[in-house]
């Protein structure tokens, strides 16, 4: 390794850096500015590189020259703001006062509606862009070729880190910007009109993202993953840069931009770890990241939005609740083989959406990534039961709640330390992580493809007896479960939830009882996902991914928050709702973003807190009368 | 007639109803305290006045327009000002910048009997503390210097009146003689004033009239004079 | 019987000294207030004694036992109780369940699974709350009640782990004056029957000067002076920088009151 080559694996490493830097930074605006944690961005992103594709090739064949091709980069980037701008005067702008979950779920649901309509204009295959003219070719750096097109990229982010410096701090719109960043309402109340201010942000950091996209044409095809795949990258730059913070962004993409550069010489096989081990490390050092600061509001006690009422179930909800499971549990004797396998599928996800349940709603640690401990408890018996231990499935079973309860251990003796949005970031990377090491260590886990042959001890073989294994364990850990949130150590959680100061203050130690119960949750998704691998018979990386980790909050938030059982509701409802309509017809991202994004805006509060609404209204008129 | 006339105005926090027909006048000029316990509605008064706090009925006219239900925006920009509880300044922001958030374009509300419009040199020139640390930034300043500029930074609108929440509260007594002066000069500028407030000494200092409130609703109204003077009034609902 | 001794604290947050070689001492059954202008360092000082700070310099000792730089919650199990300046309560609970929540904590009880939190120890947590006149609230939202009564369960909660010390940042601000006086007066009842020292800042001049036993003025981080209600009250500097006329006249109203 001469030293030239480390310059050239350098510049390289700064050419990405200044691409993620151009994402982040809109990405950093917005929130700032909205609070939104908008998973939207990567769509926008990718919208440029396909407006790109679609629009560069034509201007070139007018003229051809290096000029033509960045302002058709421009072009596609300012049409993409103009969609931010769409979105936000036709969804955010409905949610802004909604809980940060559901805003988040919401800008999820536009990720799913972008990718149909993507797929939909530009088919599924992947678009190759043109190469910028004049910069084809190689520029010889100490005796090595090095594209120069990147150095170009090299130079893009410091010229919009300059830029946007100069709006900040130079124009009135800036300093607004800066100002709602850290009180929205008090800015409205000074004279200025949100909406707009909104409005041009949005514009602002989608034209960001549609820019990031666009010039990346000559270096990747635009295709239909790109949102995902570079959502994560984004949020990562701007939660170690500190969100909100420009600058940080910056610093934050220059670090992993060489971190990547240099990683992939000397450990190729985890650079997708390595990104958010880095993560991990500058959070647990400074929780608020980089450059970026305490949430103002952070140390006032408000109620918070969206928690769980505790309340017990008087004799006729109980009655409804004991018929509800009486009626799942008649399911093999009355159904088919496929209601059947539909209803342990609703037993496991209702096992899993209970336990993140009890993370965000008790303990107030929203986790974005909790597929990760389905995931691990899936790979743990899988592997098991396909390694070459041959283990049986009872044992197995036994080991995927203790391995999951044992990553989960690890990982959140990073994340409890942690608060709010910066937390939700974390346990999104961790499972990024443990996504990472399936998908990568293809020698163990087979990759992208997974084990096939999970399945479960001839005694459990069939539907039935294994839904009823089912049906015993996952009830077993919601009972449990729901015995634990009643008792001291679910109290504690609330207490610390509540307001950590006060907790603090009367001799409880808020980070060992959230660790325990973060430990105790991963558990328990681990057996979920145990469960659900001997019922596929199968494990891949998907049971780690992203999209499965909205699901589990999806189940949670239609179910509703604010009750101990909602989320079983939830998990009946959206699976049962999965598995009839994605069949259907190829436009099923389509309806569930639209159907996600119907829920937030319609059930804020979910179902059992709709029909919480509906007896609250029945009961109103009838105590107005007898106070009459 | 009245420069800002709310009558009934009623609100709620979620299911919590505040505010319960609260009706009130402010003349031009006028320096009113709206008095009350914790939690009697004074706040929420100030709120929804402002929009703020989205009323569920009632009205609010300033200066002959119907406000009621406006986003704060527009109210300000109609020439209500409003400077809330804990200071909320920006402090990331310079002293300069923080002025900046707060005045508006040329095409909003007239100045109030052609004066002349507020400008960062005029309010530099009424709170000299401001100017010299112009370009500071302000979480570096002291609790009794951001209070001011909390003022300050109202004035850059042009208000022709000023909603004030709870202006001694949790300040020492010297930022209290201060706040006054602040006061006292807004009359003085031809700017209406409400505050709101528990210190009968604070408001007795500054307030021509005073509307006492108690779960939301306004239990006495008078001048300063008769409130003072009214000892069942005061043991009832201020409990001095 | 010195219960509490501050010794040379420091602190500085970036260039600016929050503390600056503060010290004092407190004795079982007293009741001292810090006073001084907004941002003079009373909370830094406060929290850096109750533990929610870590002094860069300096030793706090209490009843014989070093606390310095140790966790809230270690220092609470020294003895130490506090109410907060926005006061600070579990909001989705019912005021009995605050209290119930500092007795689970005594006890040592946090961790248990399966136990009704809801039956553990209530009496004992409505004999707290008859203690500060909220016996009758006790099933109520916390969250539903006024301002003043959060302040009286907050004290109840402090009270919960039997403390040696109590401090209270700001306890009476937010509240109705009349409030004010009654917390005050309660507070100092409870001091003097149990050996309580009590520590505590406010900006209210009824609740500094007629109820202290000693006041001690912070400004800029140092302690400009210490000493008797009435003796701060003279104290020329102490006018200037921060009683102002008004201020002077209402110490002297306190005064006059506290002693009549």
């Amino acid at each position: 390794m001469d030293l030239s080559f480390l310059v050239l694996q350098s510049l390289s490493g700064f050419a990405s850096a200044s691409s993620l830097f151009v994402i982040a930074s809109g990405l950093t605006l917005v929130f700032g500015v909205t609070r939104i944690v908008n998973f939207a961005h990567g769509s926008f992103y990718m919208l440029g590189a396909y407006l790109a594709v679609t629009i560069v090739p034509r201007l070139l064949d007018l003229s051809y020259s290096p000029w033509t091709f960045f302002l058709g980069v421009l072009l596609a980037a300012l049409l993409v703001g103009l969609i931010g701008v769409a979105v936000e005067m036709l969804l955010l702008r409905r949610i802004y006062r909604v809980p940060e979950l559901f805003q988040l779920l919401a800008t999820f649901g536009v990720v799913l509606i972008v990718e149909d309509v993507v797929l939909k204009i530009w088919g599924p295959v992947d678009i190759a862009g043109p190469r910028a003219p004049s910069l084809r070719h190689g520029v010889e750096i100490l005796g090595q070729r090095f594209p120069a097109y990147e150095l170009v990229l090299i130079g893009v982010g410091p010229l919009v880190l300059a830029l946007l410096w100069l709006v900040m701090h130079r124009t009135r719109f800036g300093v607004l910007i800066r100002a709602a960043t850290q009180d929205r309402e008090m800015v409205g109340a000074l004279g200025v009109n949100q909406a707009r201010l909104f409005t041009l942000t949005l514009f602002l950091g989608a034209s960001l993202a549609g820019l990031g996209g666009a010039l990346q044409i000559p270096r990747i095809p635009a295709n239909s993953h790109m949102d995902l795949s570079i959502i994560t990258d984004a949020f990562v730059v701007t939660v170690v840069g500190g969100m909100g913070s420009v600058p940080g962004a910056f610093l934050a993409a220059l670090l992993i931009g060489q971190l990547q550069a240099f990683g992939i010489l000397i450990l190729p096989k985890v650079t997708l770890v390595l990104v958010f081990a880095l993560m991990a490390v500058v959070l647990v050092v400074k929780p608020w990241g980089l450059l970026g600061r305490p949430d103002s509001g952070s140390g006032r006690v408000v109620l918070p939005e969206g928690i769980l009422t505790l309340r017990r179930f008087r004799p006729p909800e109980a009655a409804l609740a004991l018929l509800a499971v009486a009626a799942l549990l008649a399911v093999p004797l009355l159904g088919d083989p496929y209601t059947t396998k539909v209803a342990t599928e609703i037993l496991i996800f209702a096992l899993a959406a209970f336990s993140l349940q009890f993370l965000v709603g008790v303990g107030g640690l929203v986790s974005f990534g909790h597929a990760a401990y389905f995931g691990l408890g899936a790979y743990a018996a899988g592997l098991l039961v396909t390694g070459p231990l041959k283990a049986p499935m009872e044992l197995a079973l036994l080991a995927a709640p203790l391995v999951a309860g044992a990553g989960a251990a690890l990982f959140g003796f990073f994340i409890v330390r942690l608060s709010g949005i910066y937390l939700a970031m974390l346990t999104l990377a961790f499972a990024q992580i443990v996504y990472a090491i399936g998908f990568q260590w293809v020698e163990v886990t087979g990759g992208d493809n997974g084990v096939v042959g999970v399945w479960p001890s001839a005694w459990a073989s069939g539907r039935t007896v294994y839904f009823y294994l089912v049906a015993a364990l996952t009830l077993s850990g919601i009972v449990l479960l729901r015995r634990v949130i009643y008792a001291p150590f679910g109290y504690t959680l609330r207490a610390a939830r509540d307001s950590a100061t006060r907790a603090g203050a009367i001799g409880l130690d808020v980070r060992t009882h959230r660790w325990l119960g973060f430990t105790l949750a991963g558990a328990a998704a681990g057996l979920a996902g145990g469960l659900y691998a001997f019922q596929k018979g199968s494990i891949d990386p998907t049971l780690a991914a992203i999209p499965l980790s909205i699901d589990f909050l999806v189940m949670v938030l239609v179910g509703g928050i604010q009750t101990v059982m909602g989320p079983l509701l939830g998990a009946a409802f959206f699976h049962t709702l999965k598995d009839v309509v994605m069949p259907l017809t190829e436009f099923w991202r389509l309806l569930l973003g639209l159907a996600i994004i119907a829920t937030v805006l319609v059930f804020p509060r979910g179902l059992a807190g709709a029909a919480d609404t509906l007896r609250g209204r029945a009961r109103a008129p009838a105590t107005a009368a007898a106070s009459a | 007639m009245a420069l800002l006339d709310v009558a009934n105005l009623t609100a709620a926090y979620g299911q919590a109803q505040v505010l319960f027909g609260v009706s009130l006048t402010l003349g031009p000029g006028e320096v009113a305290a709206l008095m009350g316990r914790n939690g009697a509605g004074k706040s929420s008064t100030l709120k929804a006045v402002m929009g703020l706090l989205a009323p569920l009925g009632g009205s609010v006219v300033f200066e002959g327009r119907p406000v009621t239900g406006w986003e704060p925006y527009r109210i300000a920009r109609a020439g209500l000002g409003y400077v809330p509880e804990e200071r909320r300044i920006f402090t990331d922001l310079t002293v300069f910048e923080n002025l900046e958030v707060g005045r508006k374009g040329a095409t909003d509300a007239g100045i109030a009997d052609g004066r002349p419009p507020w400008t960062p040199e005029r309010l530099f020139a009424v709170f000299p503390n401001l100017a010299e640390m112009r370009g500071r930034r302000a979480s570096a300043m002291s609790g009794g210097e951001q209070q001011m500029l909390t003022i300050a930074r109202t004035l850059m609108g042009n208000p022709h009146a000023v909603l004030l929440d709870e202006p001694s509260e949790g300040l020492s007594p010297l930022i209290v003689e201060q706040m006054a002066e602040a006061v006292l000069r807004m009359k003085r500028e031809g700017i209406a004033v409400l505050l709101s407030e528990q210190n009968l000494t604070f408001a007795a200092a500054v307030c021509d009239r005073a509307y006492v409130i108690e779960k939301g609703t306004i239990r006495f109204e008078g001048t300063m004079a008769a409130l003072e003077a009214d000892e069942a009034v005061r043991e009832a609902y201020l409990t001095v | 019987m010195t219960l509490l001794v501050v010794d040379r604290l420091n602190k500085r947050f970036g260039g600016v000294f929050a503390a600056r070689d503060v010290s004092f001492t407190l004795a079982a059954g007293e009741m001292l207030a810090i006073i001084g202008p907004n941002g003079a360092g009373k909370s830094t000082t406060f929290n850096m004694v109750g533990g929610q700070l870590k002094p860069d310099s300096g030793s706090i000792t209490l009843d014989g036992q070093a606390i310095t730089g140790r966790p809230a919650r270690a220092v609470w199990r020294c003895g130490v109780g506090r109410t907060f300046q926005v006061a600070q309560t579990f909001v989705s609970m019912s005021v009995a369940e605050n209290v119930q929540m500092a007795l689970v904590s005594r006890h040592g009880e946090s961790r248990r699974l399966f136990a009704d939190t809801r039956r553990l120890h209530r009496e004992a947590a409505l004999a707290l709350l008859a203690e500060v006149g909220m016996r009758a609230e006790a099933d109520r939202p916390v969250s539903e009640l006024a301002y003043g009564d959060v302040k009286r369960v907050e004290l109840a909660v402090a009270l919960a782990s039997q403390p040696k010390l109590l401090l209270m940042d700001e306890p009476t601000a937010g509240m109705a004056p009349r409030e004010r006086g009654g917390l005050m007066t309660l507070t100092a009842r409870l001091a003097r029957e149990r050996g309580i020292g009590v520590l505590y800042t406010e900006h209210d001049m009824e609740a500094v000067f007629g109820h202290a036993d000693r006041v001690m003025v912070l400004v800029r981080g140092e302690i400009i002076a210490a000493g008797s209600p009435d003796h701060v009250r003279g104290d020329a500097r102490v006018r200037q920088v921060y009683l102002g006329e008004a201020g002077t006249a209402a110490a002297l109203k306190a005064r006059r009151k506290a002693v009549a």
